[in-house]
Parts: C-alpha cells; sequence; structure tokens
C-alpha cells in the first residue's frame, strides 16, 4: 500500500527484469537527446551565438545612432557591422535593408532594460535576449528574399508589443 | 472532543488541528486559482485578436500586463504553493496518523505566506507591479511587490520545516515505523526541491529589494539565473508532487488494487532520481543570453534538463504500468485492448490520465526548448507557454483538483458535493487545456512572442487563426475551473448527503488473471519515438532556416 509505512524487507524486493528494461531505455532516451551536442560539427553555421562585448551604453548609442543616420531604408553593403540598440518602447532602426545570401555582422544590445530581438517572417523564427551593458554578436545571412519583421519577444513595459522594425532582403 | 476523528480513507486518524491547517491552505489555494481564472479571461482575451473581445473586456496595454502579471502569480506560485503545502501537511500528518507539529510554526508561515501574497495582489492590482512573473531587472516594481514575493517564499519554506518537523514527531511518537509510505516519501523529495527554491528565491528578493531602494548595483543576468532557481524550481515541486498525486489516484480510482502492481522499491529509486536531476536543471532560461558561457549553457541548460527526462520516463512507465495491471487482472484483453476497459468515468482514474497526456505533451514540446540550438526558433514565443500550459495547467492541475476530490471528502468525512460534476469538470478542463495548448504551440511554431498584448491593429497578421484556438481553449478551461472551485466550496459548505463518503469514486478490480504490463510498456514506448521525431524535426527545421551563429 502507497499510504501505508512499512519495513524496509517489505518493499525492497528488487526489479523485474520488465523495469530493468525500462531504466534502460529512459536513459537512452535521454542520452539520444544529449547526443545533439556533436550539432557544432555537423552544422557549425546554424548555432547559438557566443560572442559578446562589454561596452558602455551610451557607446553603443552613439554606435547605433550613426549606423541609423547612414543605412536606415538603404540597402547594406557587404562587410558593414550593423548595430542595433533596444530601448523602451523601440529599435533604434525602423527599416534594415540586407542582400540576400551576404553574411552580415549584427551588434545588438539594450540601453534600458531586458529586450528579446526576434526575427520573424517567411518561415523564419529567430531569438535573442538583449540584455543591458552586454553587447550581443552575431552573423545572419539570409535565404530568400521578403520582408522580415523585427520584434521584441521579451515583456520590457506598457508599450512592448509596439516595439518592432522591418527588415527587407533585396 | 476527541483530538482526532477516524477518515472514511482507510481509517486513517485526522487530527483537527492538522485538519484545520490543510483546509485553510486549500481554502488560499482555491482563491488563488479563482483569481488567477478571472486574470486568465482577460489574458486569453488580449492574445484572441478578436477585437471585439478586446474592447468589451475594456483591455489596453494598460491594464493588459497587470492582469498578465495577476495571472501568473496566482497560477504559477501561488495556487501550486497553497496546494503543495495542503498536500505535504496532509502527507506528512493524515496519512502519518499524526498531528501537526509545531502548530506555532504552521500558523507563522500561513500568515506570512497570507500577508506576501495579498501585498502582491494589492501593488499588482493598482498597477504598480506590472513587472509580471518573473520581474527581469532592471524592469522596476513598487517595492511592496518584492517584499510580497520575500514574505511568500520565506513561508512556504516555514511550511516545508513543519512538514519535516510533522515527520520527525511522528517517528519519534512511534506513529510510523520502518520506512516512509510511498507518497510521503516522494513528498520528502518534493519538500527537499523546495527548500532550494526558497533558497533562491530568497537569494533572488531580498537582492532585487535591496538594488530597488537604491542600496546596490544589480547584475541583470546574476539575477536571471538566480531567478529562475526560484521560477524553474518551483514547477520541479510541481513535478514531484504531480506524481505523488499520480500514484495515488491511481491507487485510490482502483479502490486499492493497483497497489499491489506498484514496485515502491522501483518508484523510490525514480523519486530519488527527480531530485538529483532537477538540482542542475535551470539553465534552459539563458540558452540565447549573451551572458553565459557556452560550455555552461550546454551542460546546465541543454545535458542537465534533458537526464530529468530519466525520472519522469520511468514514473510514467510505472504509472501506466501499474493501471495496465489492474485492468488486465480483473479482464482478459489484447494489447492495447485495456485502455477501453480504464474506469474512464471515475474521477481519479480520468484525472490521472489527463495528467499523464498533458504531462507527456508538455514534455515533447519541452524537448526543442531546452536544446541550446534549437531554442533559438523558440524562445520566447508562445510555444514556451504550450509547454508550461501543459505541464503546469495541465498535468499538475489536473492531478491536484482529483487529488483534492478525494482529499476533502477524507477529512470532513462528507461526500463530495457532486461527484458527477466533478467528471465532467475534469473533461470539460482537459479539453479546453488542449486546444489551448495546441493552439499556443502553433502560434509559437510561427514565431508568435510569448507575454505581448496583441490587438489586430499590430499589423502581424500571422497568427490569429492559432491565437483563437488559444483563447478558445482558455475560456473552456476556465469554464471547467469554475466547477471545480464550485464543487470544493459546495462540499466545504453542504450538509453532506448519507451513505458511504466514496461511493461511485472507486472502481471496483478483482484479481482474476495474470497482470500484464507490455500494453503500457509498449505504449509509452510509442510516445517516445514520437517524442524522439519532433526533436529531430526540431533540428531539422533549424537547418533549413537562415545561418546564424
Amino acid at each position: 500500500m502507497v499510504f501505508k509505512s512499512k519495513k524496509v524487507e517489505e518493499w525492497d524486493k528488487g526489479l523485474t527484469t520488465e523495469e530493468k528494461l525500462w531504466i534502460v531505455i529512459a536513459v537512452v532516451f535521454a542520452l539520444m537527446a544529449v547526443t545533439t551536442l556533436v550539432w557544432p560539427i555537423i552544422n557549425p553555421t546554424h548555432e547559438v551565438p557566443t560572442t559578446t562585448l562589454t561596452i558602455d551604453s551610451k557607446a553603443f548609442e552613439n554606435l547605433a545612432l550613426n549606423f541609423s543616420a547612414k543605412y536606415d531604408g538603404k540597402p547594406v553593403p557587404a562587410g558593414q557591422t550593423i548595430y542595433i540598440l533596444a530601448r523602451q518602447y523601440y529599435w533604434s532602426i525602423s527599416k534594415l535593408v540586407l542582400y540576400k545570401g551576404i553574411e552580415y555582422e549584427i551588434m545588438v544590445s539594450s540601453f534600458d532594460v531586458v529586450h528579446g530581438f526576434e526575427i520573424v517572417g517567411n518561415d523564419v523564427v529567430f531569438n535573442l535576449m538583449v540584455i543591458p551593458g552586454i553587447v550581443y554578436v552575431f552573423h545572419i545571412s539570409f535565404n530568400q528574399r521578403g520582408v522580415y519583421y523585427l520584434i521584441c519577444n521579451e515583456y520590457c513595459g506598457y508599450g512592448h508589443s509596439y516595439m518592432r522594425a522591418l527588415i527587407e532582403v533585396i | 472532543m476527541e483530538q482526532f476523528v477516524i477518515s472514511p480513507l482507510a481509517g486513517l486518524k485526522v487530527y483537527r488541528t492538522a485538519r484545520k491547517f490543510i483546509i485553510l491552505n486549500l481554502i488560499m489555494a482555491l482563491i488563488s486559482v479563482s483569481i488567477g481564472g478571472i486574470a486568465a479571461i482577460f489574458v486569453a482575451s488580449g492574445r484572441s485578436q478578436i477585437d471585439t473581445l478586446i474592447s468589451i473586456l475594456n483591455l489596453n496595454p494598460m491594464n493588459y500586463y497587470a492582469w498578465l502579471t495577476l495571472h501568473g502569480m496566482n497560477m504559477l506560485i501561488f495556487w501550486i504553493l497553497w496546494a503543495e503545502v495542503a498536500i505535504l501537511y496532509f502527507l506528512s500528518t493524515v496519512i502519518l496518523n499524526n498531528d501537526i507539529y509545531p502548530a506555532k510554526l504552521a500558523w507563522t508561515s500561513f500568515f506570512t505566506m497570507v500577508i506576501g501574497q495579498a501585498m502582491i495582489e494589492y501593488i499588482v492590482g493598482i498597477g504598480q507591479a506590472s513587472v509580471l512573473f518573473t520581474a527581469y531587472v532592471p524592469l522596476a516594481a513598487h517595492p511592496l511587490f518584492y517584499i510580497g514575493y520575500l514574505l511568500f517564499v520565506a513561508g512556504a519554506g516555514i511550511a516545508v520545516l513543519v512538514f519535516f518537523l510533522s515527520i520527525y514527531k511522528a517517528k519519534i511518537d512511534g506513529k510510523y515505523t520502518g520506512s516512509l509510505p510511498l507518497v510521503t516519501w516522494g513528498a520528502v523529495v518534493a519538500a527537499i526541491i523546495a527548500l532550494i527554491t526558497v533558497f533562491y528565491g530568497l537569494i533572488t528578493f531580498s537582492f532585487t529589494l535591496a538594488w530597488r531602494i537604491g542600496l546596490i548595483e544589480m547584475n541583470v543576468e546574476a539575477y536571471r539565473w538566480y531567478y529562475w532557481g526560484l521560477g524553474h524550481d518551483a514547477q520541479y515541486i510541481n513535478l514531484a508532487a504531480t506524481i505523488i498525486a499520480l500514484y495515488a489516484l491511481i491507487v485510490l480510482g482502483t479502490g486499492f488494487t493497483a497497489a499491489n502492481f506498484i514496485n515502491e522499491k522501483y518508484a523510490r529509486i525514480a523519486f530519488g532520481l527527480l531530485l538529483i536531476f532537477t538540482i542542475p536543471a535551470i539553465g534552459h532560461h539563458i540558452l540565447v543570453d549573451p551572458g553565459f558561457s557556452y560550455i555552461f549553457k550546454q551542460a546546465s541548460g541543454s545535458v542537465g534538463s534533458h537526464l530529468l527526462s530519466i525520472p519522469t520516463v520511468l514514473h510514467a512507465f510505472a504509472l501506466t504500468g501499474a493501471l495496465s495491471a489492474t485492468v488486465t487482472a480483473s479482464y482478459r484483453t489484447s494489447l492495447f485492448g485495456w485502455i477501453k476497459r480504464i474506469p474512464w468515468g471515475n474521477p481519479a482514474i480520468a484525472a490521472a490520465i489527463f495528467s499523464l497526456i498533458s504531462l507527456a505533451y508538455g514534455g515533447a514540446l519541452a524537448q526543442p526548448l531546452t536544446t541550446l540550438q534549437t531554442n533559438l526558433n523558440y524562445h520566447n514565443t508562445l510555444w514556451v507557454n504550450a509547454h508550461f500550459h501543459g505541464t503546469v495547467a495541465g498535468s499538475t492541475t489536473i492531478a491536484f483538483m482529483g487529488l483534492f476530490y478525494y482529499i476533502l471528502p477524507s477529512l470532513i468525512s462528507k461526500k463530495l458535493y457532486s461527484v458527477k460534476l466533478s467528471k465532467i469538470q475534469l473533461y470539460t478542463f482537459f479539453i479546453g487545456i488542449l486546444i489551448l495548448i495546441t493552439g499556443m504551440a502553433l502560434a509559437g511554431y510561427n514565431g508568435d512572442p510569448r507575454r505581448t498584448f496583441m490587438p489586430s491593429d499590430l499589423g502581424l497578421p500571422f497568427w490569429s487563426s492559432y491565437t483563437f484556438l488559444l483563447a478558445l481553449g482558455g475560456l473552456i478551461a476556465i469554464a471547467g475551473g469554475i466547477m471545480f472551485v464550485f464543487n470544493m466550496i459546495a462540499t466545504i459548505l453542504y450538509k453532506g448527503k448519507v451513505g458511504e463518503v466514496f461511493e461511485g469514486m472507486m472502481a471496483k478490480f478483482e484479481i482474476k488473471n495474470t497482470p500484464t504490463k507490455k500494453g503500457a510498456f509498449v505504449l509509452i514506448f510509442i510516445i517516445l519515438i514520437l517524442i524522439m521525431v519532433l526533436y529531430l524535426f526540431s533540428f531539422y527545421r533549424l537547418g533549413i532556416m537562415p545561418t546564424i551563429y
């Protein structure tokens, strides 16, 4: 009875073959899930970005504002690093225009609270966290032309759902 | 007046003091789930993308996030912790023929939790703390919010101490000999996880409070780590408590027959593994954060969390195995024929099965979330909500509802107000939750961000058919929730009916044939294969997306 206390001898009766098999199956399935540790060897270009920089938020704001002044709504040439700053409740850029098949380096950081960086559209969904005081550096290369949305996916205050920008891939 | 009454459940002694605390905690749980349920109406409607609904409820960005904070706090913290304290008290007193000890400490715990909760309900209610259940700094709430959080967590910690002291008292008074009953053993695991949770919670919110009143600087990433020590470990208390409830439900629903087919050694080992594997598994929240190293994320997030599936799967085998053995001992059936013979109309069995299905659904959705690379596609989308509405709103809540249908009558020796309503309630709630999580998972798969007020003027049209399902399922589940609260309160208040207390609530089985667990074994194996296929598919999907690294 599961509701009654009992002596150790009363419940310590060993496992049946079936139960041993259950344990093996549970362990094997967990280890199968863990084998995806080798993913970076199979596909190093679909990986969680690891590069970060620590930078003064004022300095990064200048980089982002300069970038937007030059490239908002205009195609970003290959080799140009993209700087995007998140703040309550907008992105430093309103429309990012990128070329298909070109790999860009993007740096993103937050001016105030925690934000989320989400690219969505054309069957693409990418999500990264944007943390104040840390710059997240990653590389991205779109394989399909079209319009994508850049939205905030971490609640950042009342205007959160209105925080979005466009990414056009040409 | 005698100190105790004899329970209609297995002739256990119900001490009046212990009973008072269990019922007080249960009532607080009912109040919390009701507030959370009212908030759920607003939250589900705010996500429906149906403008009529949004305008009828007068939803706007200013009040939507207050409702969302209320919903999260009440459902994920208050409802489950009150319910768990009630269950812990039940398992350390009534099950051991024991009184609660020390009662003064139990009062301290109760009032600390009530005051903490009241502070939070008030300050969130007046819109001064719309920071959601996670309260990520540097988004700031009114200091009362953090004080309330601290008090509630500390009060829950004291309740866990009362649980341990009550068991200790039972031991020295000779109320039980040998090992603890299986359900109480499981509760010890839940209680140890609870202590770890409380530890993280006290650290998180004392530092956050100090930061809020300007005493210290706060490291945002450190907050996110410590916060999830509270936020996710609290859900592992649920997992342990849910599994205890499932063992109890399967035994109760089969009129104690299933107890013959539970190998307690196996179950106790699985509970032990649950304790070991939950401790490191909180890192899946920071997988796409910039502030943690790759190795740290892999170790704590991916590997640590995947290992947690081991004890969960072990229990799933044992529970479905015990059920199939009970049925096949009574009826000769084919490999899956026993499924038809399960007493689907029995509230305990229905609750146990619905809870297990929700757990499998929510667990399957967890796989791509807790893996470093695939988290890129699912992090912070409604997929996350689908996962924990499967595990918490589905699995834990359904198991607790089922368990309280038995605990409450066993305490007050009264029949449930309506057994029929309890059946209808479980089916309604389960169907609602299934629709809800399916809608959430589809929307999340397509990138619908979580925690986002979504009137249709936002111009993001991708998700409206899925969020319609979300709202529909949510509202059906709320109807199920109302039936549960009504039935509980009515049971406490009504005069009681004559007759056997658990009449119609315990199915009868005879052991006539050789029982077999083969059908359950094959069934769980198929489910595991399906989960693995979904998991591999999520890697395929990542591979065809644009390159990112």
